[in-house]
């Protein structure tokens, strides 16, 4: 009982103490295992998240390697890194953290797929030649000698061919008695022309019996036709050959009775690097169709863009395919000399230091022979700045010269988080010529930023020995001319107009020493037309003429040069109002230092395609409405001929 | 609801005071009858008696401490029902309590001791000596009548750590008792 009592009596304890041994309040003993274990398995699984949340996705173009038994392959893994390049968007997210918080917002990306494939060029042989007695008279002032430029109007001594909405007009060259002999509507087959987006040009053939006309048509997709034509008799125009190509047409040359054909080749979205027919032009030949082989394809280390500059050689009579080749991202201006075809692309050559990027803007001019066998690929080279057209370069005694604008940027990029900005610093333009060898592709003489600070190159004129260049700050309407005397390149001297009020976006060798502007007056309302000669302590305006609230034709083909005559003449519109305005053609003499009008003639609306030459006593033109109408007039010129 | 209200329902003589109770402390209570008896419905009635005891004994009482007031009323009546079950029921812990409670009990020839107040004073005074640890597993041994292991594992030591602090602390209150005259 004793013990009983005891335990009883425990029950007197004080308060204090059961509340201190109160089981409740016993803290439990740290179980290390256990917190061992779970900090263990909370450890790794934060660590296998933060793994897939944050480790970066994989950069750079998709691997291609199972490409690298193709014979493209070289040409894959440029195309592969271009296209990972034009697809990539540095804001896109870089590992599943970032992609998961731009779930949250609206993110979409679309998908690409495939180029359409077609065959380039399909031949079909055409009949036999005819005859002719006509003989052949250039009226397109080609930029170099011997090498033909195609055109709206072509003629002999006894007809003129116009060409106008797929349409071939014949009309004889007999002063008053001028008249429309013959139409041939070309029709093409599995395609339709259109009106509004001609492009279209022709041919004559020296022997005067075959007229190839070239014909751009957009519907079924972009393409182009090549009709060749018999005109032996100009009354009876027949069909003779055709050839089709699927690219988009850009221009052409006739060089001793062979065709080269300048087109566009865009390889359009992402293409299927397993099949050669998606990013590679093909040729149609013998109803076979085949890509072009990659030793005829020339490309930079790196692209600039996934279009092609495709140039196919045709035999002018029978329209048969003798080359092909194809420059891949050269896409801009195509130059074509005695032998070699030139093509330009631009690009950017950006340098960033301190945050400071400083863009310079590039040309490439690659180059292909076309006068052997077959389209070789010759060389490249990198200038500064841009070539406005084709007249930007010119083939002389071995070297190859080019003027181009040349371009600066220095800018600073700035990101607070939130907004990005650009801040430009600075931007300088000016314009540069280059000489290169053609043996070295190396840069041999250069004259750099001849213009005054600001300036662009407006138009570009090479004459054998010497280089006439227009600059002006567009803005300000005023320019200087430039002439460069290249006799010498290691020692290049050049001499200026001056400030001229207007520039001039056209410039015309009149030999001589002389030289005519064509481009806009002081107040860039009007046309003006100057005569430039070289002097001795400069190029000095002889004289100019203007016509008032007045636009011209910038079509270079569009002008009749007449160096025997003296003669230049252009279409103007002029009081052009919102519903109407007066078209007129504009023909005038450089004489004793003076350009005289001898004749201003109302023609049909599109000054663009109008084409006109003097011929006996008379000036011939062809233009066309808007409706696509053609006109056609002989008009006498006489002393008073001028309204 | 708090201890203060709970007490002003008896001293109202409120009968939700018992519901409330139980609402409270019902539990607490369960388990301090049922480690002394080993047995549910034995300590369900004890329970039961709880709540008749804390109604006779509020008024004149008002503990601050319901927990440690209804704990204790608990545990007597568990003990007692213990004591008068034993001859049939046998509860290993209890037992084995009582056998060690036997170890401090002062030898023969010591007076008797029949005053309460003078026990509890001296089992106060020496529980107040002790270490704190020590105290605690004393206590949590003989008052809430838990197991060494219970204990052990509550205080993060090991059992033989626990035995031993026992030990030691019933020869303390063994010489303890002694030296003050106390006999039980």
């Amino acid at each position: 009982m004793k013990n009983e009592k005891l335990l009883l009596a425990l029950n007197h304890i004080d308060d204090e103490f059961i509340r201190e041994a109160d089981p409740k309040k016993a803290k439990k003993p740290f179980n290390w295992l256990k917190f061992t274990v779970i900090a263990a398995s909370v450890t790794i699984l934060l660590t296998a998240l933060n793994l897939w949340l944050f480790i970066p996705y994989e950069t750079g173009a998709p691997d291609v390697s199972q490409y690298a038994d193709s014979e493209y392959y070289p040409l894959i893994q440029k195309l592969n890194e271009y296209y990972y390049l034009q697809n990539y968007d540095k804001n896109a997210p870089k590992n599943n953290f970032e992609m998961l918080t731009a779930m949250l917002n609206d993110w979409d990306r679309s998908n690409t797929g495939a180029a359409e494939t077609r065959p380039a060029v399909s031949v079909r042989p055409g009949a036999p030649d005819g005859s002719s007695d006509q003989q052949y008279e250039e009226v397109t002032d080609n930029q170099v000698e011997g090498v033909i430029e195609a055109d709206l109007m072509k003629r002999s001594d006894r007809y003129i061919y116009y060409l106008h909405n797929g349409t071939l007009s014949v009309y004889s060259i007999a002063g008053n008695e001028s008249r429309l002999v013959s139409e041939y509507v070309c029709t093409l087959k599995d395609a339709s022309y259109n009106p509004w987006y001609d492009y279209s040009e022709l041919y004559l053939s020296t022997d005067c019996k075959t007229v190839t006309v070239i014909l751009p048509y957009t519907t079924p997709r972009n393409g182009c036709a090549v009709l060749s034509l018999d005109v032996t008799d100009p009354m009876k125009v027949t069909l003779k050959n055709e050839v089709y190509l699927n690219y988009f047409y850009q221009s052409s040359r006739l060089v001793d009775g062979e065709i080269l054909l300048i087109g566009e080749y865009v390889i359009g979205k992402t293409p299927d690097f397993g099949d050669a027919t998606t990013f590679v032009p093909q040729i149609e030949s013998d109803n076979e169709t085949l890509c072009i082989p990659m030793d005829g394809i020339v490309s930079p280390d790196t692209l600039t863009s996934a279009r092609y500059t495709v140039v196919c050689k045709l035999d002018e009579n029978t329209l048969a395919l003798k080359g092909s080749a194809a420059f891949l991202s050269y896409s801009q201006e195509v130059y074509v000399s005695r032998e070699n075809v030139y093509a330009s692309r631009s690009y950017t050559d950006s340098v960033i230091k301190d945050n400071v990027t400083t863009a310079t803007r590039m040309t490439e001019i690659a180059c292909l022979s076309y006068g052997g066998e077959s389209l070789d690929y010759v060389g490249s080279v990198s200038v500064a700045g841009t070539v406005k057209d084709q007249y930007s370069m010119d083939e002389y005694d071995g070297l190859l010269r080019v003027v181009t604008t040349t371009s600066v940027q220095k800018f600073a990029e700035s990101n607070d988080g939130e907004t990005a900005s650009i801040a430009f610093l600075q931007s300088d333009t000016n314009a540069s010529l280059y000489c290169i060898d053609l043996s070295t592709w190396e840069v041999v003489a250069e004259v750099k930023d001849f213009a005054p600070d600001g300036e662009t190159v407006q138009s570009v004129r090479f004459d054998g020995d010497a280089a006439y260049v227009c600059t002006a700050v567009v803005v300000t309407l005023s320019d200087p001319v430039f002439f460069f005397d290249l006799s010498d390149v290691n020692n290049i001297t050049y001499k200026d107009t001056g400030t001229i009020e207007g520039f001039s976006t056209s410039l015309i060798s009149f030999g001589d020493g002389y030289l005519i502007g064509i481009g806009v007056n002081d107040n860039g309302s009007g046309v003006k037309l100057e005569v430039y000669e070289e002097a001795e302590d400069g190029v000095k305006s002889v004289c100019s003429y203007v016509i008032e609230n007045a636009n011209y034709s910038t079509d270079y083909k569009s002008y009749l040069i007449d160096r025997e005559n003296l003669l230049i003449g252009l279409g103007v519109d002029e009081d052009p109002t919102f519903l109407r305005y007066d078209t007129n053609y504009y023909l005038f003499q450089y004489e004793e230092g003076a350009l005289k009008l001898i004749s201003k003639r109302a023609i049909m609306e599109d000054i663009q395609r109008a084409r006109a030459f003097y011929e006996d006593g008379y000036l011939y033109i062809c233009s066309v409405t808007y409706d696509q109408f053609a006109w056609f007039e002989a008009i006498p010129i006489t002393s008073d001929t001028a309204e | 609801m708090d201890d203060k209200t709970i007490v002003k329902l008896y001293w109202e003589r409120s009968e939700t005071a018992i519901e409330e109770t139980a609402k409270q402390y019902g539990k607490y209570c369960y388990a301090v009858a049922f480690r002394i008896l080993g047995n549910a419905q034995d300590a369900e009635e004890c329970v039961n008696d709880t709540y008749a005891d804390a109604w006779n004994a509020m008024p004149p009482h008002k503990p601050n401490r319901l927990a440690t007031f209804l704990g204790k009323l608990t545990r007597n009546i568990a003990l007692n029902r213990y004591y008068y079950n034993r001859a049939e029921k046998r509860t290993p812990q209890t037992e084995l309590i009582l056998h060690e409670v036997e170890e401090f009990v002062p030898q023969a020839g010591i007076s008797e001791i029949t005053d309460e107040i003078l026990l509890k004073d001296a089992i106060n005074r020496f529980l107040r000596s002790l270490p704190k640890q020590a105290r605690i597993i004393f206590v949590r041994r003989y008052w809430y009548m838990s197991s060494v292991k219970e204990i052990a594992t509550d205080l993060g030591l090991s059992e033989s750590n626990v035995k031993v602090t026992l030990l030691r602390t019933r020869n303390q209150f063994k010489a303890y008792l002694e030296k003050e005259g106390i006999e039980i």
